[in-house]
């Protein structure tokens, strides 16, 4: 210290830096530099452990988690039994012409809610073949609507009828009925729909 | 060389904790620590550079560490630990340094340094000196003050201060050609103004 640089305001720079240095590394302990390095570390360590059941702990962030919970709950319960509006047209349609029969034979599904099922689709088909065996019966048109309807019905489907369902058909010796796709169904109704005004 | 033993306990809980399952990246994150700290003057002394004194260097040293700790994972490439370290430093000290001249802009009457009056004649000088030149270097553009204090304080090569300020080589000694002249300028100006 006594050999301080007279010469330090003039340039040496560097010199002066070395003393600063020289000063400051006398203050520096190590192991008290590490003790307090390793008692953070600890401390960070241990409150990132304890974060999740502090959070816990407070109650409005658990109310809040509740109702959001709740509220997702609720939204995929709604979802799960609010069928759209043209699903529950075809469940409506579906049950009418299920207490209908087909006329021919005695309806073995007569009850409605036995057709409300993942299979609708096929049974509101079965259903309106019904009504158009009823309709050529009646003469009430000179299009072949039964025979187109078929058509389309075997030709085109997405698989969704149960496997229990399908076994149980085959085994009645019925022809395997196709499902169709909602987008399909839905255009094939209106044409469906048309049809039948002109009818 | 300074001891480990104390950290090291520490890490590896850490690591159980944190990373339960994958003792390699564990015993990798220990390993890359330790070899960080063995760094720990020099970033001590960048800190220095930086800081009002040796208290405030320490504290800065420590949050540069614990910030390293914090985001060793992230270190892609281990062998350039030095250099990555010494930038976490740097970006810590200036990050500091910010952070220092808003909390003054609301404190407009902070006290000033106390000095002590009892200390030797020779002493006062240097201390006196050693204000300038802080307030010299405190004055340097931000360029010119890193390049400067990774040199003198850090006694970094140019090649790793090239490689941490992501400049050339020639860039860090013109830097450095002109920080020394300004904090020379500044000094005269000061010691004169005095």
């Amino acid at each position: 210290m006594e050999n301080s640089p007279k010469s330090g305001r003039s340039g040496d720079i560097r010199e002066l830096v070395r003393l600063e240095k020289e000063e400051a590394e006398r203050s520096f302990e190590s192991h008290r530099f590490d003790a307090r390095l390793s008692t953070r570390i600890r401390e960070a360590t241990e409150e990132r452990a304890a974060a999740w059941p502090v959070f816990l702990r407070r109650p409005a962030p658990v109310v809040a988690l509740s109702l959001v919970l709740l509220a997702l709950a609720g939204f995929l319960l709604f979802r799960e039994h609010s069928a759209s509006p043209f699903q529950q047209t075809v469940r409506t349609i579906s049950a009418v012409l299920a207490e209908a029969g087909d006329g021919q034979k005695p309806n073995e599904r007569a009850d409605a809610n036995q057709l409300i099922r993942a299979a609708e689709y096929t049974d509101f088909g079965w259903a309106l073949k019904a009504v158009f065996y009823a309709c050529e019966r009646q003469a009430l048109g000179n299009i072949n609507l039964t025979d187109s309807l078929s058509l389309i019905f075997q030709k085109k489907a997405p698989q969704a009828l149960s496997i229990g369902d399908r076994k149980n058909r085959l085994s009645a010796g019925e022809e395997q009925p196709r499902l169709r796709t909602d987008e399909e169904f839905r255009m094939f109704f209106i044409v469906f729909l048309k049809k039948l005004e002109e009818v | 060389m300074i001891s480990l033993t104390a950290i090291q306990p520490i890490i590896r809980i850490g690591a159980r904790q944190e990373i339960e399952g994958i003792a390699v990246t564990s015993a990798d994150k220990k390993e890359l620590f330790e070899q960080v700290l063995e760094n720990r003057k020099t970033v001590f002394w960048i800190c220095l550079g930086y800081a009002r004194d040796s208290v405030e260097a320490e504290e800065l040293a420590q949050e540069v560490f614990f910030k390293a700790w914090s985001r060793i994972d992230s270190l892609r490439t281990p062998e350039r630990c030095r250099e990555w370290l010494f930038r976490v430093a740097r970006n810590t000290c200036l990050d500091s340094q910010k952070k220092k001249r808003l909390r003054r802009l609301f404190e407009a009457n902070s006290p000033r340094e106390a000095r002590d009056e009892k200390t030797p004649e020779a002493l006062i000088i240097l201390r006196d000196e050693l204000r300038l030149l802080k307030q010299a270097v405190r004055a340097l553009p931000n360029k010119m003050r890193s390049t400067f204090i990774l040199r003198e304080y850090g006694e970094l090569s140019y090649q790793e201060i090239a490689d941490i300020l992501g400049i050339k080589e020639g860039t860090v000694m013109s830097r450095l050609n002109g920080a020394r002249e300004k904090i020379r300028e500044r000094m005269k100006g000061l010691s004169h103004g005095k």
